[in-house]
């Protein structure tokens, strides 16, 4: 059913206000970070990143991460390769900065380009992008810097221009196509996965789908092969993956997964017209099972029309009461406006801040490079970059994982000196960095539990850095 | 509105109601253990005109988490009247109100004013609602009437007048408690029931369901923000340790719950559940069944204790009650024992004078008795003048909120959980600490939460199931600070390099 009566609104008018929306959402963060946090970068993983591509800048291509204890294999990654170019004329921590808004900006641009491929009404398209651009999956995706954007955008452009009417030279259209194979095998199999629906639905482009799919699999197969999944499992909650209200840094709000629901099932009747959004919706899904919230930044973009045309559906039904139907469209518009505020406010003023990039700045100056250091796991990426430091772990599995965790584990909660030496020496722990965070629930929860009771008494180890809640302590030996 | 005999009874039923509870009430100054978070609540706004959102006191110090409206709302009345008498008083006065909502949504139903006069006199007194809402400042008190009274909005929603105090009505409850996600639940499952039965349902009840169902997810997710993101979904829960969850549902007892609703409403309700499941359909009635199934699943899924769930359930067969009422009468006008009819109300009066007015007064009684004794509270003003202000103090969690507000002392648990970390290694290790044979293990345990003093209270001895703690003989590590009560200082700790 079309929505007509938007009568004022053109084509240019509604990209305009979908561009100027998303270059104000995906600037907000960036403008905090550099006015209170000087720039720091959001985030864990965008350190990882930015440490490979200053790695691949200054050695090139290595074939292992050697800042991780128990050293994990590397496989380049395109988004590398295009962060370490660009150091070349400015700053590794600009570019983490911009590429991913720049990526954001050009897939909207795509994404509105296929909407209107697909011959959807102006009204449903603007709804769309102004759904997709306030999302907090779309917010993550284009101001982490991480290769999810930059696979993003490579997988709608490759998309745009298979699905024009003109023909365009197969050869140059399959390596944008398998250009998503060095990503991940995630992204692999997505592309995979588009090609053989669209194969099923487009006769004429079939056996060109059908050997790329092939193709792409096999090849995505072999390149990641043994290590499919980088991400380290930790157990959580599927909700907590999916729901931003609930935690979840890639996730949806609650109001735009109500919505897709309601859009889901209202076009129900015309899934053949929709079958490969359809197909595509419900593999991300099934994919939370597996692989937590890798699919969600590319489920973002068929939830984001799905929520359109339930939010239509919600406005072209005949409403009884039209108090009612009023304070319901206020609603879900509140609704969708405090998610994408919430996520905002969220996301930029995580962490690192002023604080703890001091504190790794000082561990540079007064630690050798060699020095393996001690903390949580999700502060290893910040630790690696900034103080240039081996981490015992971080965020990413390693070959021994398992048994590493294990170790982790009581060295953090063991309160037996014995225990704790042995194991700092093993594996070569010579600085402890520790913040309020870990102290007050991250870690531990009580004063003197674990770790701690032994840092203050045991003459094993010696504090060396005291500042704003965070300590450094150097194990002695 | 003209003045007519059932208001009259209604406003005798109101003011009985209101009467048996404060006459229970006004027999002890002191008020149940659960009160005294309230009570704090109210002093805070009194004086800072915030409630405590940051509580030095609870759990040692940290950040709670609650709704205020019902405190601003207790609060504004300090200003005209004393604390006290506002806090014993005008909770039981919203309690009451209930048999006037129960009156106009059993009139509604049935259109008969003598069933409905007498739902709203059952209504009055149901023992599980009295047990809890007389003497502690229950939010329920208040959140209970006003669920009631959006549904009776619901009821009435053809007349548009009713529209505007829906929506100011939700928007309150979703401020005062979290009982709103119980009437969004109902409604699901009212809609559920009319697709499933073929009911004849107006368009305006699905509108107002979606609209509530997102209006009060979308408050929800304001109000709830920081809880979620600590708790994630388990803050449905309210991160209620598995011990109180485990305690509150081991064993259900039907004769127990049967008591504590009251055998009129509850057998009659029961009826004319049966009765229009099986044999006849009437929308109305599917309503308020609709919310006893959703009480009860949330009762299966363990979202609301047993008790509360208990207090739902007693109104909502209360209210069928004048169904079954309106029906007997009807079916007796057809037997030669319709002259019988004024035997007969005395009758169902009698019977329920027996099962449930008699039942209410005992519970009342009982939770007077059950409540923080005379000697309990001087023990706790004796710790507020005797001990260092930083003092932690370990006692039962019901105890905790009672030595913040009396004795203005830590506690090292108690029964607000909402954004506590490891609350069941907590719940665990307090319940050890007054169970355990060993010295070693106790002194451990209160140095874990650096424990100043060990309160003993009867109700220790009761929740426990001790008579005495088996390690307080050592007097180099325990000293006995005060006797009836008996409150322990703890003096030893225990190091392990």
């Amino acid at each position: 059913m079309r929505y007509n009566k938007w009568k004022w609104l053109t084509e240019k008018k509604a990209f305009y206000i979908a561009f100027l929306l998303a270059l104000a959402i995906l600037l907000i963060p960036l403008a905090v970070r550099v006015i209170r946090f000087d720039g720091l970068l959001m985030g864990s993983e965008p350190y990882y990143h930015a440490r490979i591509a200053s790695e691949i800048s200054h050695k090139g291509v290595q074939s292992s991460d050697a800042f991780v204890f128990d050293q994990r294999p590397y496989k380049a990654n395109p988004y590398h390769v295009l962060l370490a170019f660009a150091s070349g004329f400015m700053s590794i921590e600009l570019a983490s900065m911009m590429f991913p808004i720049v990526f954001g900006l050009l897939s909207l641009l795509l994404f509105h380009r296929l909407l209107k491929n697909l011959k959807l009404d102006l009204s449903m398209r603007l709804l769309t992008l102004l759904i997709l651009v306030s999302s907090p999956a779309f917010i993550a995706s284009f101001t982490l810097s991480s290769p999810t954007c930059f696979a993003i955008f490579l997988s709608l452009l490759a998309l745009y221009f298979f699905l024009q009417k003109r023909k365009q030279p197969t050869f140059w259209l399959s390596l944008l196509f398998i250009a998503n194979i060095f990503f991940s095998f995630f992204n692999a199999m997505i592309t995979a996965l588009f090609l053989f629906f669209y194969g099923i639905y487009d006769k004429k482009r079939s056996r060109f789908c059908f050997l790329l799919c092939f193709f792409i699999l096999v090849a995505g197969f072999f390149y990641h092969y043994p290590d499919f999944v980088t991400r380290t499992l930790y157990s959580k909650n599927i909700l907590t993956d999916f729901v931003s209200d609930f935690g979840a840094v890639v996730g949806f709000g609650l109001f735009n997964i109500i919505l897709a629901v309601i859009g889901f099932v209202t076009k129900w009747r015309e899934k053949k017209r929709l079958l490969l959004f359809y197909a595509l919706a419900l593999f991300f899904l099934l994919s939370l099972f597996f692989l937590r919230a890798h699919g969600n930044a590319y489920l973002n973009f068929v939830l984001a029309l799905l929520a359109s045309l339930g939010f239509l559906w919600l406005l072209e039904i005949k409403w009884e009461l039209s108090l009612l139907k009023n304070l319901t469209i206020i609603v879900i518009i509140c609704g969708l406006i405090f998610s994408c505020l919430s996520y905002i406010d969220r996301v930029s003023v995580s962490m690192p801040d002023k604080p703890t990039k001091q504190s790794l700045d000082w561990l540079q100056s007064y630690a050798s490079p060699e020095d393996v250091v001690l903390s949580h796991h999700s502060y290893g990426f910040w630790i690696q970059y900034v103080s240039k430091n081996k981490v015992l772990m971080d965020d990413f599995k390693t070959p021994n994982h398992e048994s590493i965790w294990v170790d982790y584990n009581t060295m953090l909660y063991s309160r037996r000196l014995a225990n704790t030496s042995a194991l700092l020496s093993e594996y070569n722990i010579k600085y402890i960095w520790i913040n309020q965070e870990m102290k007050k629930g991250l870690v531990w929860t009580r004063e003197q539990e674990g770790l701690l009771f032994l840092l203050k008494n045991s003459d094993s180890f010696k504090k060396v850095y005291d500042e704003n809640g965070i300590e450094i302590w150097e194990v002695a030996g | 509105m003209e003045f007519r005999k059932e208001h009259f009874w209604l406003i005798v039923i109101f003011l009985a109601v209101l009467g048996f509870r404060l006459y229970f009430t006004l027999q002890t100054q002191h008020f149940d253990y659960d009160a005294y978070f309230n009570i704090r609540q109210v002093d805070s706004i009194r004086n800072t005109g915030v409630p405590l959102f940051t509580d030095d006191l609870s759990f040692g110090g940290r950040t709670t988490f609650f709704l205020p409206l019902y405190y601003y709302i207790l609060a504004l009345f300090t200003f005209f009247t004393p604390v006290l008498m506002v806090l014993k008083v005008i909770p039981n006065i919203f309690a009451s109100c209930l048999v006037f909502i129960v009156f106009f949504i059993s009139l509604e139903i049935t259109k008969n004013k003598n069933a409905a006069i007498f739902a709203a006199f059952v209504s009055g007194f149901i023992p599980i609602f009295i047990y809890k809402t007389f003497n502690s400042v229950s939010i329920y008190s208040i959140s209970i009437p006003l669920l009631f009274f959006l549904l009776f909005c619901l009821l009435k929603i053809q007349d548009k007048r009713f529209i505007p105090l829906y929506v100011l009505g939700l928007f309150a409850l979703t401020f005062i408690h979290a009982t709103s996600l119980l009437l969004v639940l109902g409604l699901a499952f009212y809609v559920v029931f009319a697709l499933l039965e073929n009911l004849e349902y107006s368009r305006s009840e699905i509108e107002l369901t979606i609209f509530s169902l997102l209006f009060v997810v979308w408050l929800s997710l304001l109000i709830f923000k920081n809880p979620l993101l600590f708790h994630g979904p388990a803050v449905v829960w309210q991160n209620t340790p598995n011990m109180i969850l485990d305690e509150s549902f081991s064993r259900p007892d039907f004769v127990d719950a049967v008591y504590k609703i009251g055998v009129v409403p509850f057998i009659f309700g029961i009826y004319v559940i049966y009765r229009y499941i099986f044999r006849e359909r009437r929308k109305a009635i599917y309503l308020f069944m609709s919310f006893a199934m959703a009480v009860l699943l949330m009762l299966f899924l363990r979202l609301i204790q047993f008790d509360i769930g208990l207090m739902f359930l007693g109104i909502i067969l209360s209210i069928l009650f004048s169904q079954f009422y309106k029906l007997f009468f009807i079916y007796l006008d057809k037997t030669r024992l319709s002259r019988l009819k004024i035997l007969a109300v005395l009758g169902f009066f009698l019977v329920f004078i027996a099962s449930s007015v008699l039942p209410s007064a005992l519970s009342a009684q009982r939770a007077i008795s059950e409540a923080p004794s005379h000697r309990d509270i001087r023990a706790l003003d004796w710790l507020e003048k005797n001990t260092p202000e930083n003092s932690i103090v370990l006692a039962t969690p019901q105890e905790g909120y009672v030595i913040n507000a009396v004795a203005n002392r830590k506690n090292v648990v108690d029964q607000n959980f909402l954004l506590v970390r490891d609350i069941n290694q907590r719940f665990v290790d307090v319940n050890r600490t007054f169970t355990t044979f060993s010295e070693i293990e106790a002194i451990r345990l209160l140095n874990k939460y650096d424990v100043d003093y060990i309160m003993f209270s009867r109700e220790a001895r009761s929740y426990y199931k001790t008579n005495a703690l088996s390690y307080v003989d050592d007097k180099n590590c325990f000293e006995i600070v005060y006797t009836f009560p008996p409150i322990y200082r703890s003096i030893c700790r225990i190091e392990e390099i």
